[in-house]
């Protein structure tokens, strides 16, 4: 096990060798098996313990839950890549790769909690431990593509397969890791959800960003495209309502925002229904259900 | 059943071979790189590797079995799909994805094989099944493997547009390494004909690829498959 741990760490192309060759694959996906679970659990907990209490236990098993079940819904789409790219794989060898890469991602993690730890424990605020939490996984993950693209060898096409399975981890990782949200928590909540409502996902987040690319912006969408079969009763924007001075008055206006031009698609991105101070909004505090003004909805 | 691969060798290895006859992609690469130390490795792949290799000759009962497979494996893409309506749209879903890729093997691919004939190009009907055959399996298999991803954000994400935005990325995923495969294999053979006929091969390749979507989206839509209920797109 020690032995297997140490080569995850110190020659990731000797372990991604010998994952596409089938020698010693039972010891190193046990030892990364391990690895996933103790390092993940580990910077879990810590990452729980800015909230305290239950969250620590909930965010120790959340963690590992979500980079395994992230496992299982990548490999077949990474061996098929391989495949479709002309890199003969068995599935095994693919799943060793996979597990391997995790687990060198997950030694890190390990190696990260006390630094995580001792930043929370200094008082770090919640926006700030996310970050450095975000930053921690991420390193890690970085870390952990080193046994992968060992396995993937060099070459266009291995260059090819390898982006397309890292997009797809992202992709994967952002949505499970968005499910099981929360992990850090917040101070002020008097209960701890294991789970908190969906509140979109990766993928709204990615819809909403092409559309807001594309000059519409979804303040006022309802999201109601209507199910198989069923006409929706509603548009799918409303009409915004109409700007209250006289048209043209604040087109004059130096740094004003263009006139409102508002169509069944959408408020498009010259559009803005109501003159608004958008530096007075700034400054009021947000009322939340929650009660606590410091922490964002739909965060961590 | 292996392949001889060459690799970059790991920290403090030999650049010695290990053992195994070196194939013909392991001299060229080791050619490209001569002064990096590689390592040769003996490469174990399994059946669906069988089910997508390249092939020169021709066996009317490998054709047939690979694009029955690459039919019968996209369905677990539809499925996957469906599972965000449950019900009934499971079995729509599932059934519409073999659909449009049958009705691309049995309406764009023989009017490709004509195109050829015009041009006078050298791919007689059995290469075209054989290019067909390894196709329809690429894509099949890509779409089967894409399918629990699919699965995880058909019934997880909110909006039922980003749900159908996500479909749309995996499906043209898997058009592209079947269009890939199609592409090379076409460009191989295209190689012995003259010049002008060869470009005018790709043009019409290219327009194939087209067509093959346009039809596919057509058939997706009619059969009020989850891409039809984003009509709104």
């Amino acid at each position: 096990m020690i032995a297997a741990l140490n080569a995850l760490l110190r020659n990731p192309a000797e372990v991604a060798h010998r994952c596409l060759e089938g020698r010693d694959q039972r010891q190193l996906v046990g030892a990364s098996l391990f690895a996933i679970v103790l390092g993940a659990a580990a910077f879990g907990a810590v990452v729980g313990s800015f909230r305290g209490d239950l969250q620590i236990a909930y965010a120790a098993l959340k963690l590992p839950v979500a980079l395994l079940a992230t496992l299982v819904v990548c490999v077949p789409a990474f061996h098929v890549f391989s495949l479709a790219l002309e890199q003969p794989r068995t599935l095994r060898a693919t799943i060793a790769l996979a597990i391997t890469s995790a687990g060198r991602g997950a030694l890190l993690l390990l190696a990260l909690s006390p630094l995580l730890w001792l930043v929370i424990d200094f008082g770090a605020s919640y926006h700030e431990s996310a970050l450095l939490a975000a930053s921690c996984y991420g390193l890690a993950g970085l870390m952990s593509l080193g046994i992968l693209v060992r396995g993937l060898g060099t070459g266009g096409k291995q260059l090819l397969s390898g982006v397309a399975s890292v997009a797809l981890f992202l992709a994967v990782s952002g949505q499970t890791s968005w499910i099981l949200r929360p992990y850090l928590g917040r101070p002020s909540q008097a209960e701890i959800p294991f789970l908190r409502a969906r509140e979109g996902g990766f993928t709204d987040a990615v819809w909403q960003s092409q559309r807001s690319m594309r000059g519409v912006y979804d303040l006022q969408e309802t999201w109601d495209v209507p199910a198989r079969g069923q006409e929706s009763s509603t548009p799918r924007f409303r009409r915004a309502p109409a700007p209250a001075e006289p048209v043209g008055a604040r087109d004059t206006e130096p740094g004003a925002l263009p006139r409102s031009e508002v169509t069944d698609e959408g408020t498009r991105g010259d559009a803005w229904p109501e003159p608004v101070d958008r530096r007075a909004l700034d400054s009021e505090p947000i009322q939340q259900p929650y009660g606590d003004t410091s922490a964002p909805r739909g965060g961590w | 059943m292996s392949l001889v691969e060459s690799f970059p060798a790991p920290v403090g290895a030999s650049s010695e071979p290990r053992g195994g006859a070196p194939g013909a992609s392991a001299s060229s690469v080791r050619g490209k790189r001569a002064s990096q130390p590689r390592v040769e490795l003996d490469i174990e792949h399994g059946a669906s590797w069988e089910l997508v290799a390249p092939r020169e000759d021709f066996e009317r009962r490998s054709v047939a079995l690979r694009v029955l497979a690459g039919v019968a494996l996209s369905a677990f893409y539809g499925l996957a799909l469906g599972a965000r309506d449950g019900g009934a749209a499971l079995l729509w879903d599932a059934l519409s994805m073999p659909a449009a890729v049958l009705c691309v093997v049995a309406v764009a691919v023989p009017a490709l094989f004509i195109g050829f004939a015009f041009l006078d190009a050298p791919i007689d009907p059995e290469r075209m099944a054989n290019v067909t055959g390894r196709a329809v399996a690429t894509l099949g298999l890509v779409l089967a493997g894409l399918a629990p991803a699919a699965a995880l954000f058909a019934v997880t994400t909110e909006g039922r547009a980003a749900a159908v935005l996500i479909a749309t990325v995996g499906l043209a995923v898997a058009a592209f390494t079947g269009f890939r495969v199609v592409l090379r294999d076409i460009g191989g053979l295209l190689l012995r004909a003259p010049l002008k006929t060869q470009l005018l091969g790709m043009v019409m390749t290219l327009v194939f690829g087209a067509f093959a979507v346009l039809l596919t989206g057509r058939v997706l839509l009619s059969m009020n498959s989850l891409f039809a209920i984003g009509g709104g797109l």
